[in-house]
């Protein structure tokens, strides 16, 4: 285990070094004020992150972990349900494969106009974005678990909510937490498209104001902030893994 | 013990089994063995309560069976362990779902891995065992329930030679420790004269015979020669059987 650490350890020290070489390589070559050193991004980053970074940063995390945390949930539930009752799955199915291919990004003007200029719009629209593919991923984990299963836990005589605690749940955890992983991106992604309207505090915003100031180092400090923060994200769905689907790590070891 | 009268099984507009009367005295091992799709797995899941029958009527214990018993282990060929508990909590969560105090499941989770010997693998989790100590696991999870009416479906079929032999010799010996009813799917002849007392032939959805068993728990019975003739016996049957089918 404790090789295991230091190997993983190892390999982000080596990425980490790897993007800073790039950064560098890029910032001699191009020779523009756009992409400034690393050195000088990093000293920047450390003297704004407590007073201004920080600030526009929770803003943003709080808006991803909740829409994270509402499309999980709803997705899930939606999914479970789905991948149980045939009658559901011929129901909602179809709507998923018809809303999912859609650019609901362009929706955020709506949003504004029905929930206002508030967080609720942005959240709302990361949600719509990523909720189809937590109600996918459960539905088809749902569907993947083996009818002998299923039988053999039935035998043990549980009742429906301890069906759903012991077999259901677990079973299609592994699967929400790629889907996480996935989604992560995309949300990240959404949020800094909808923080460039009606707000004034969160990571898009800082950055894209700073470019409009021409203000590149702190640009940049913001990039940082916000590529360290989906790095800690990872993490801790890295940490929850760990915790929760212990038997996924361990079959993965044997 | 098991008394089924008349029933009718299907899966939509297939009808898988029909007609089908059985008695199985308490106490006693019942094999059921057939070709695959017989309807042998089916009869076993109608008897477990978890597929309803469309017409007939299942008595256990001369009470109608209308809901999984409490009472009625099933062990089946792919162990049916939950992958995401350790073999501790495999055993244990059926315990705490039927509100057994925490002492009490630490008494019966404990002792049954001791006798099934496979106390030091109490921390693992199934994908980390071999086929035999997950098929172990599956016996110790419907014994620590203490079952009147024990059901398996294929328990050793998918183990090597010598770890079915070895599960097969524990199943014996469970089953002279405890008193209970034990009925048993194979497709294996030798495991249907081993472990049966009697031994139901099916085909079709039907039962064409019942064969009574006499070599049943005579000593060291793999070496001895009725052993091989009541195998033969059984074969003969099931040959006729397909022929007729």
């Amino acid at each position: 285990m404790k090789i295991m650490k230091s190997f993983k350890l190892t390999k982000t020290l080596y990425s980490f070094i790897f993007v800073l070489i790039f950064w560098y390589l890029l910032h001699i070559s191009v020779k523009t004020a756009a992409i400034p050193s690393p050195y000088e991004t990093i000293v920047n980053f450390v003297e704004i992150f407590p007073q201004k970074l920080s600030l526009h940063l929770g803003a943003s995390m709080g808006r991803v972990f909740l829409a994270l945390g509402i499309s999980i949930v709803l997705g899930s539930m939606i999914g479970i349900w789905t991948g149980i009752s045939p009658k559901a799955d011929s129901m909602i199915s179809p709507l998923v494969y018809l809303l999912y291919p859609i650019p609901k990004i362009a929706f955020l003007p709506i949003l504004m106009i029905l929930f206002g200029l508030g967080d609720l719009p942005k959240i709302l629209l990361i949600v719509i974005i990523i909720i189809f593919q937590f109600t996918m991923a459960a539905r088809d984990g749902v569907k993947e678990i083996p009818r002998e299963l299923t039988y053999s836990v039935k035998s043990l005589g549980l009742t429906k909510p301890q069906m759903y605690l012991h077999l259901v749940i677990p079973a299609i955890l592994p699967k929400i937490i790629t889907t996480a992983r996935i989604s992560l991106g995309a949300a990240v992604s959404v949020l800094f498209f909808a923080e460039n309207f009606a707000t004034t505090y969160g990571i898009g915003y800082f950055i894209m104001n700073q470019w409009a100031m021409v203000n590149y180092k702190e640009m940049f400090s913001g990039i940082l902030a916000l590529s360290l923060a989906g790095f800690v994200i990872f993490l801790i769905i890295d940490l929850i893994e760990n915790i929760v689907c212990k038997w996924v790590q361990q079959g993965r070891q044997e | 013990m098991i008394n089924v009268r008349n029933i009718d099984v299907k899966y939509g507009s297939e009808t898988a089994l029909a007609g089908l009367s059985l008695n199985v005295e308490r106490n006693s091992t019942c094999a059921i063995i057939g070709p695959s799709g017989c309807g042998k797995t089916t009869l076993l899941y109608a008897l477990a309560g978890i597929l309803k029958t469309s017409s007939g009527r299942i008595e256990i214990n001369g009470s109608e069976l209308s809901h999984i018993r409490p009472n009625t282990g099933l062990i089946l060929q792919n162990y049916g362990l939950l992958p995401w508990k350790t073999v501790w909590n495999n055993l244990a969560f059926p315990l705490k779902t039927r509100s057994v105090s925490k002492t009490e499941i630490r008494e019966r989770v404990g002792s049954t891995l001791d006798i099934l010997g496979i106390g030091e693998f109490s921390k693992k989790y199934p994908d980390e065992l071999s086929g035999g100590q997950k098929q172990r696991v599956a016996i110790a999870r419907s014994l620590v329930l203490k079952p009147d009416l024990l059901l398996m479906d294929e328990a050793s079929s998918a183990l090597d030679a010598i770890t079915k032999e070895q599960i097969q010799d524990l199943i014996l010996d469970i089953y002279k420790k405890n008193k209970m009813t034990l009925v048993f799917v194979t497709h294996n002849i030798e495991e249907a004269v081993f472990l049966g007392q009697k031994i139901v032939v099916m085909n079709s959805g039907e039962i064409s015979k019942t064969i009574h068993n006499p070599c049943f728990e005579l000593e060291n019975l793999r070496t001895r020669i009725e052993f091989y003739q009541m195998c033969l016996e059984v074969r003969k049957v099931l040959d006729e059987d397909n022929e007729k089918f």
